[in-house]
C-alpha cells in the first residue's frame, strides 16, 4: 500500500514556499502528478494543488517546463 | 475554532522590484511592518526579502509600459489582523505600492508552516534501501563451491606460518 508523504515524514502543514517538495509532485513538463501516481490522501492532494499553484503564481515554480 | 471573527493570522509573500538596492527594500519593508502595528496588527514571524531568479520572467505594466523583470526580492510576512481592516491595508500599503510588483495575501496558522526536512538525505537514505541487484548463477556456484576454497586457503596458511618460523630462526 502507498503512504502519504506527509503522514509519512509527519508534516502537519504544505507550505506554498517548500518549493523542494512540491517539486516531487510535479512531472517533467512541470504538471501535477495524478493522484493515483503520488499516492496522497484526497485532503493533501489537495492542499498540494493549492500550493504549487501559489508557488506558480509566486514564480518559484513554473507554469510549464519546455 | 482557534480564531475568531475579530483576529485572524494572515501571510503575505511578496515581490519587490529588483532595482531596488538591499537598504531600500529593508526600508519598504519596515515601513510594511510599522503599518500593521499601527493597524493594531501584529507581526508573529518573517522571512527576510532575498534576491531570487524567478521561474518564468515577469511582465509588469507600469505606466502604460510592460516591464520585464527575471529577478526579484521575495520575502513574506506572517501578522494577525483583523478582518474587517485587512482590506484596507492592503489596499493602502501594498497594492499600489510600486515597489511590490506582485503579492499573495493568505490566511494561515500561527505556528510555523515550512517543513524543516532534508530532502537530499531522505533521498540518500532512500537509495540505499533499495536493492537493485540480484546474485547471478555463477556467483550462487561460487558459494557452493567455498569448500573447495576453504582447502587452498588452509594450505595457503601452513605455507605462510612456515615461512616466518623459518625467517625468525634465521
Amino acid at each position: 500500500m502507498q503512504t502519504d508523504f506527509f503522514k509519512k515524514h509527519n508534516i502537519k502543514h504544505i507550505d506554498y514556499k517548500d518549493v523542494e517538495i512540491l517539486k516531487k509532485f510535479l512531472n517533467p513538463h512541470g504538471r501535477i502528478l495524478n493522484r493515483r501516481v503520488t499516492g496522497l490522501t484526497a485532503k493533501n492532494q489537495r492542499a498540494v494543488t493549492l500550493a504549487i499553484k501559489r508557488a506558480r503564481f509566486m514564480g518559484l515554480l513554473p507554469y510549464v517546463i519546455s | 475554532m482557534e480564531y475568531n471573527d475579530e483576529r485572524r493570522v494572515y501571510e503575505l509573500g511578496y515581490h519587490m522590484v529588483p532595482t531596488l538596492t538591499e537598504e531600500e527594500v529593508l526600508n519598504e519593508v519596515n515601513a510594511l511592518r510599522v503599518a500593521i502595528e499601527e493597524s493594531d496588527g501584529k507581526v508573529i514571524s518573517e522571512g527576510e526579502p532575498e534576491r531570487i531568479d524567478l521561474a518564468y520572467t515577469f511582465v509588469i505594466g507600469e505606466g502604460g509600459r510592460n516591464t520585464k523583470y527575471d529577478t526579484s526580492f521575495f520575502g513574506w510576512i506572517k501578522f494577525e489582523f483583523d478582518p474587517k481592516q485587512l482590506s484596507v491595508f492592503e489596499e493602502e500599503f501594498v497594492k499600489h505600492n510600486k515597489n511590490i510588483m506582485r503579492y499573495l495575501l493568505i490566511k494561515t496558522v500561527a505556528e510555523d508552516t515550512l517543513a524543516n526536512i532534508n530532502l537530499a538525505e531522505l533521498r540518500e537514505i532512500k537509495n540505499d534501501d533499495i536493492i537493485t541487484q540480484v546474485p547471478d548463477e555463477e556467483d550462487v556456484n561460487i558459494s557452493e563451491s567455498d569448500d573447495n576454497k576453504k582447502s587452498g586457503t588452509d594450505e595457503l596458511d601452513k605455507d605462510i606460518d612456515e615461512t616466518i618460523d623459518k625467517l625468525l630462526e634465521k
